[in-house]
């Protein structure tokens, strides 16, 4: 454990501040990525829809931190905001700060944001079909990314990056670095993603639904090189999923996000363990048991409400089994339990 | 890929005879014929003197007939002598097609020029000013009837400005040379750029428009690149296939359609060759010409799809 469990009830009680930030052990220097009070506003025509609000958490060194929600949460929206991926002409970070290396990027130029971008903050997205350029070969994609971040001569460029294919398990690299996208196999376009992210050995890799759209067996091998890569980087890894299933095996700390907000957070143990807020239990109940003989699989009722039909009080009101008058006027706050846990629900204030 | 061509030009000789059938048969059945012309042309004529002129030029055998002598001569080689002139055919043609490629080609290339980079532009900014420019420029150059533009730019640069002549390739009696042609080059260009723009900028607009939306132009900036990088290298690039193709489609046109620019700036070219031939029945002129531009339409298809599978890799022939 990079942090020590430095939080108990006595100590600091039920914090209900609204922003409420995410305890860290000040001796712990491992935190390197800090997300404050992220809000994210997308415009819609003329109006503004507030994507994200209110994220906090960190990401240690060599730690892995989930996020978990059904689509529309605001998971791929919090990942694209720490890489600042989206076009200004679509949305903008409206409030909050990103700390990195003791740098916030919400405020970087957009020359500063590039020299992070794929150097030491990259991304792995979900659907390896279409993420890489269909008219360049693997090579030339692969070795882009080393040309743009450091003074390296073609020859040493096409080493390094052969030699990270076959870190990434892809037979006959040499070959492989003069082919197209479409001459691969979707498992094998993910591992080219997967090694084009870390070839510049990044502190941050954020993965974006990797194995979603891969199928179940190349997804365990493709969470196993996620899972290998990042003992032997020390990489810390953000890793997006609407599958508690993978989560379960590669995460060590969860977040789970409903509608553009944090729900619940704890470490991975303690959140399969005792699942807290409803919508987390409803997440984790609607998961297929072997044991279980049952014909209708439970599903939480209903579906997460559009931007502009938010509800004032908890956003999960509208879906919620335990749903009380305070939780459809009030906004219930993100209060630290015991650990790690922290959960955003009237019933454990 | 030799295979595919071949198999591609093997394809093509049935679509080029079914294009020669189709304008022989249609010029023919235009009222009048080579004969006629003549006869009007040096005035009183007998009817007897008229028949015999029609069948010293074998007008009196049916088309049908008539087409298979063409086609028979077109064999070996042969494209027939104009009734016009008395010309052999290939020779008016082998005269024209010069200085219609120049004013065509440099037609395209200057449109090529500028509307590859205000459509990338009105692509990445959309709604900005170079957006509506391009726009306004897309909508007058294809609404504006390219002779009004013509007379426009004609009053302005030649008649009130002089800057630019307006008609033909040099100056009478001049030897061929360089700078003259550039000046005479300039209206015709603009006037033919300006009618091939508002196509060409607003496929760049849309085509670029689109990828730019794909996942992998995500990839490329998540890369670190800078965003002009990531515009053209892996935009623009992916976006070329549906230009490309516009500006296949624009090749009749070209070839055949200067038409009636040629005709206005007197520029000795192909179109204007196609105009006296077409207005005089020159049978032999009219196919000759169809023959060449048939020909070009179906070799530029050719070297499009050719030129496809090399733009995406993804698309091969084997």
């Amino acid at each position: 454990m990079a942090r020590n469990n430095n939080i108990n009830l006595d100590e600091v009680g039920y914090n209900t501040d609204d922003k409420t930030k995410l305890k860290i052990d000040k001796n712990n220097q491992d935190i390197i990525l800090d997300v404050k009070n992220l809000q994210v506003d997308f415009h819609v025509g003329k109006n503004k829809m507030t994507a994200i609000k209110n994220v906090n958490f960190q990401v240690a060194k060599g730690k892995t931190l989930g996020i978990v929600g059904e689509s529309g949460c605001g998971k791929s929206v919090t990942a694209n905001s720490i890489m600042r991926l989206f076009p200004k002409t679509v949305g903008e970070i409206a409030d909050g700060s990103i700390i990195y290396e003791g740098r916030d990027i919400v405020k970087m130029t957009d020359s500063e944001i590039r020299e992070i971008r794929g150097n030491r903050i990259s991304m792995i997205f979900q659907d390896p079909m279409t993420a890489l350029n269909p008219v360049y070969k693997i090579g030339e994609q692969l070795m882009e990314i080393l040309f743009a971040h450091q003074n390296i001569s073609k020859k040493d460029a096409f080493e390094r990056c052969v030699n990270m294919l076959e870190k990434v398990g892809i037979p006959a690299a040499r070959q492989r670095m003069k082919e197209y996208p479409h001459e691969l196999s979707g498992g094998m376009r993910q591992r080219v993603m997967i090694a084009m992210a870390l070839l510049t050995n990044p502190d941050i890799l954020i993965a974006d639904e990797p194995t979603t759209a891969l199928d179940v067996t190349i997804q365990a091998q493709v969470l196993e090189l996620i899972e290998e890569l990042k003992k032997e980087y020390n990489t810390a890894v953000l890793f997006i999923t609407h599958d508690m299933g993978v989560i379960a095996d590669i995460a060590d700390y969860v977040m789970v996000m409903y509608a553009g907000e944090i729900v619940e957070y704890d470490t991975t143990e303690g959140l399969f363990e005792k699942p807290l807020h409803p919508y987390t239990y409803g997440l984790l109940k609607s998961i297929p048991k072997l044991y279980e003989d049952i014909d209708r699989l439970y599903t939480i009722e209903g579906v997460v409400p559009a931007l502009n039909e938010m509800p004032d009080g908890c956003r999960f009101s509208t879906r919620c089994e335990y749903c009380t008058e305070k939780c459809k006027r009030e906004k219930p706050p993100l209060i630290n339990l015991s650990g790690e846990k922290k959960v955003a629900c009237f019933r454990y204030v | 890929m030799v295979k595919y061509v071949i198999k591609r030009l093997l394809l093509a000789i049935p679509i080029f005879i079914g294009i020669t059938i189709f304008v022989f048969v249609l010029s023919n059945m235009a009222p009048g014929s080579p004969a006629d012309i003549i006869a009007a042309s040096s005035g009183e004529m007998s009817e007897e003197a008229l028949e015999e002129l029609k069948v010293s030029m074998g007008l009196d055998k049916p088309v049908v007939v008539r087409y298979f002598l063409w086609l028979n001569d077109l064999c070996s080689g042969d494209l027939g002598t104009s009734t016009r002139t008395n010309q052999p055919v290939s020779q008016m043609i082998g005269q024209r097609i010069g200085p219609s490629l120049t004013l065509t080609l440099t037609s395209v290339v200057v449109a090529l020029l500028i509307s590859i980079p205000l459509g990338v532009i009105a692509a990445i900014k959309p709604y900005s000013f170079w957006d509506n420019l391009s726009s306004a420029i897309a909508f007058i150059g294809t609404s504006t009837p390219n002779f009004f533009i013509s007379l426009v730019l004609i009053y302005i640069f030649s008649v009130k400005l002089g800057i630019f002549p307006s008609q033909g390739m040099y100056n009478s009696g001049e030897m061929a040379n360089f700078p003259s042609l550039c000046r005479h080059l300039v209206l015709p260009v603009i006037v033919m750029a300006i009618q091939m723009m508002g196509n060409f900028i607003k496929q760049t607009r849309g085509s670029v428009l689109e990828v730019l939306n794909e996942e992998y132009i995500k990839t490329a900036r998540a890369k670190g690149i800078k965003e002009i990088r990531v515009t053209i290298k892996h935009a623009l690039r992916n976006a070329l296939i549906p230009i490309v193709t516009s500006v296949g489609l624009t090749v009749p046109f070209l070839i055949g359609g200067a038409v009636i620019t040629e005709q206005i700036f007197s520029w000795p070219g192909i179109g204007s060759l196609m105009i006296q031939s077409i207005s005089t029945r020159d049978y032999n002129a009219i196919m000759g010409i169809t023959v060449m531009i048939s020909l070009a339409v179906i070799l530029v298809n050719i070297f499009l799809d050719v030129l496809y599978s090399y733009l995406d890799p993804r698309i091969s022939y084997e």
